[in-house]
């Protein structure tokens, strides 16, 4: 006669009743989840590996109450869940209070878990409305670059991310950097208009006067200076007075320059251009002229500058006992940039 | 013992005896002959669909010419049955009591006048009591209403015959057909929600896989000309609503100087400083850029779509699509104009773009 053991009758009731009862409690969870629509994340930034962040916008099917939500981040929209690769919410915050999820503070983010981002509000009664949104920062995007992976939202009646009430997918995308260079060399430009310059049959009763021109621009950090050296008028060993700074005076030995419009005599131009240039000292004044036989500065920017164009004025007088003669003078402009 | 003989008969009379006897025998053959329907020939029976169990379903029978043309068809049925021996069982199912006719039929006589008969659940009928015309040309008998039998899968037959009364009791011509029901074949496809999107500077048509590259070089700047390069974006998503593209980064930017973004849009200008692009196609001053690809609905962004006109403000969205969209490849055509005073140095944007798409 076959012996009945009790025990292990007993047993496999046991276990059969504990399947049935969890079977039961696990399926209505699947059964009931409906599709979150319309839904979508808008990633800060797309860059592979970027620290960034995460803003859903979607409207649950449901009114029943959430107390929390998880935003997978998966390489595939079904299935078991294949966690994107480098994706991490273990620094990730809540960005600011979720809109229509429920109450409107009290949310709280959890990082537990690497590759879901998670909030929860385990005292929330409100029922969500209208459109919801849910932001995160510090979230660090998957490691592949142009790679497609998708974020499995969900909501749950729990606030352990235990009863799902709605579901839905998103697919999103990393990208690659677009890194865009162009190189500027170091600029000076620098021309002068005119070789020679005639100021004619010098009287003790006139001025004679000429013009040269020259252009200048840089890009130099601290701009740029013109510098000049030559002698003053000289015919043999004789020579037209350099003046020091001041007014042409007629029947007088005198040889300048400046970079002005004068009127005494009416001689030069302004200066013009978008540059930043200006005369130097003793050459920037209308109607006083210089000319320093030991060089000097003639014009300067301190800064990068467009061009300006400068127009020297030469002026020279004689006196009765200049000696007569072919007086010259070879000058030499000397631009230097900054860099 | 008195010795029995056979009468004497004639000749004659002996062989009238046998050609009557073999009359006699032959007789009940010679009369079933005469009776007999003719077979009905290139005949079918068409189902719309053979799904088990489904109603509604149009039968139409198309044959031959049929065999008997000198007496008028008044009524024609079809008997359904599991087999063609023995006594007709009606497959399980199987109804014609919602049939009716598609159109009248054609090739059995009178060209109007005939009406369904729907007695027998297990037989097609029609019927015109009035018809006088003979039958002429191939028939189609076209029933719809039909329930087909339960069974999947199964095969079952079908006994045509045409009477010449319309009672369908005077059979004159018989065929019969073999049918099946089978079982209805669900093909299952899922589609996910999908976005593929890939920037570089170079693709093979729109496909992501090939994109490579990061880098575009503008070359050295010039306050004379201006420098150009190009990268390109793909995407394309089945997003109900679409995607948008966004940009972000900063201008070209060298240490502490930069050149100056075109936040607002405009012409490419010589001798200013200037960083800009736009997905546009046809730029010409400078040449830049190529025209958009792909089967895709996308557009260029109203800011970033016009030849001639680039900018450059971070955040703003460089293209769209409204709705699902195959893959679109977009050129993006970059500019890059220096001043005079624009101090040397490699400058250098970085740009993330980024694409949403809205299911």
């Amino acid at each position: 006669m076959t012996k009945i053991n009790i025990k292990t009758m007993g047993k496999q009731i046991l276990c059969v009743v504990v399947a049935t009862i969890l079977t039961f409690a696990y399926l209505p969870n699947i059964a009931s989840a409906a599709e979150i629509m319309p839904r979508k994340v808008v990633i800060g930034s797309s860059l592979a590996s970027a620290s960034t962040t995460y803003a859903f916008t979607f409207q649950v099917p449901s009114s029943t109450v959430i107390q929390s939500a998880s935003f997978a981040a998966c390489t595939t929209a079904s299935g078991a869940c294949t966690p994107a690769p480098g994706f991490s919410a273990s620094s990730s915050t809540l960005t600011s209070q979720p809109a229509n999820l429920g109450d409107a503070a009290g949310w709280t983010a959890s990082d537990a878990t690497v590759g879901q981002l998670r909030l929860s509000k385990s005292g929330d009664v409100a029922a969500p409305t209208g459109t919801q949104t849910v932001s995160f920062s510090n979230v660090t995007n998957p490691s592949a670059t142009n790679s497609t992976f998708f974020m499995r939202i969900s909501t749950f009646s729990d606030a352990a991310w235990t009863t799902p009430i709605d579901t839905g997918d998103v697919a999103t995308s990393t990208a690659g950097q677009i890194t865009v260079t162009a190189s500027v060399d170091e600029t000076l430009t620098f021309t002068l208009a005119t070789a020679t310059v005639a100021l004619g049959t010098l009287t003790t009763s006139s001025t004679g006067t000429g013009t040269s021109a020259m252009t200048i621009g840089t890009n130099g950090s601290t701009g740029y200076s013109i510098g000049y050296t030559g002698n003053t008028l000289t015919s043999g060993t004789n020579t037209i007075t350099a003046m020091a700074g001041a007014g042409s005076t007629q029947n007088s030995s005198q040889f300048g320059i400046n970079l002005m419009n004068n009127t005494t005599p009416a001689v030069g131009l302004a200066v013009s251009g978008s540059g930043t240039g200006t005369p130097g000292t003793g050459y920037g004044t209308a109607n006083s002229f210089k000319f320093n036989t030991l060089g000097d500065t003639i014009a300067s920017a301190s800064l990068p500058t467009l061009t300006n164009v400068f127009t020297t004025s030469y002026i020279a007088n004689i006196n009765a006992v200049q000696a007569a003669g072919a007086y010259s003078t070879i000058l030499t402009y000397t631009a230097t940039a900054n860099f | 013992m008195k010795k029995r003989t056979l009468p004497s008969y004639s000749k004659f009379a002996i062989l009238k005896t046998v050609i009557l006897t073999i009359a006699i025998t032959l007789f009940p053959f010679v009369g079933m002959t005469q009776v007999s329907a003719s077979p009905i020939m290139g005949r079918s029976l068409l189902l719309s669909t053979s799904v088990a169990g489904s109603s509604g379903v149009t039968y139409t029978l198309t044959t031959s010419a049929l065999p008997t043309t000198t007496t008028p068809v008044e009524s024609v049925g079809i008997q359904f049955c599991t087999s063609l021996t023995g006594g007709c069982v009606t497959p399980t199912g199987f109804s014609s009591a919602a049939s009716t006719l598609v159109s009248q039929p054609t090739g059995l006589g009178a060209a109007s006048g005939w009406t369904v008969n729907t007695a027998a659940a297990g037989s097609l009928r029609l019927l015109d009591a009035g018809n006088v015309t003979d039958p002429s040309g191939a028939v189609s008998i076209a029933w719809n209403g039909v329930h087909n039998p339960t069974a999947t899968n199964t095969t079952f037959y079908g006994i045509i015959t045409t009477y010449s009364d319309s009672a369908w009791t005077t059979a004159l011509d018989t065929g019969n057909v073999a049918l099946s029901t089978s079982t209805q074949i669900q093909v299952g496809l899922s589609v996910y929600e999908t976005l593929t999107f890939c920037t570089g500077t170079s693709i093979t048509g729109q496909n992501c896989g090939s994109a490579a590259g990061s880098q575009v070089n503008l070359g050295i700047g010039s306050s004379g000309s201006t420098s150009t390069g190009t990268s390109i974006i793909a995407a394309s998503t089945n997003g109900s609503t679409g995607y948008s593209v966004t940009v972000a980064g900063t201008t070209l930017t060298s240490g502490a100087n930069t050149v100056t973004a075109l936040g607002s849009g405009g012409t490419s200008t010589i001798g200013s400083s200037q960083f800009g692009f736009n997905l546009a196609g046809a730029n010409t001053t400078p040449v830049v850029g190529a025209a958009e690809s792909g089967t895709g609905t996308a557009t260029a962004s109203a800011n970033y779509g016009t030849n001639n006109n680039f900018r450059f403000l971070t955040g703003d969205t460089v293209a769209t699509a409204g709705g699902p969209t195959n893959a679109n490849t977009f050129t993006v055509g970059y500019i890059a104009n220096i001043a005079g005073i624009t101090p040397a140095g490699v400058y250098t944007s970085n740009l993330t773009y980024t694409a949403t798409a809205n299911f």
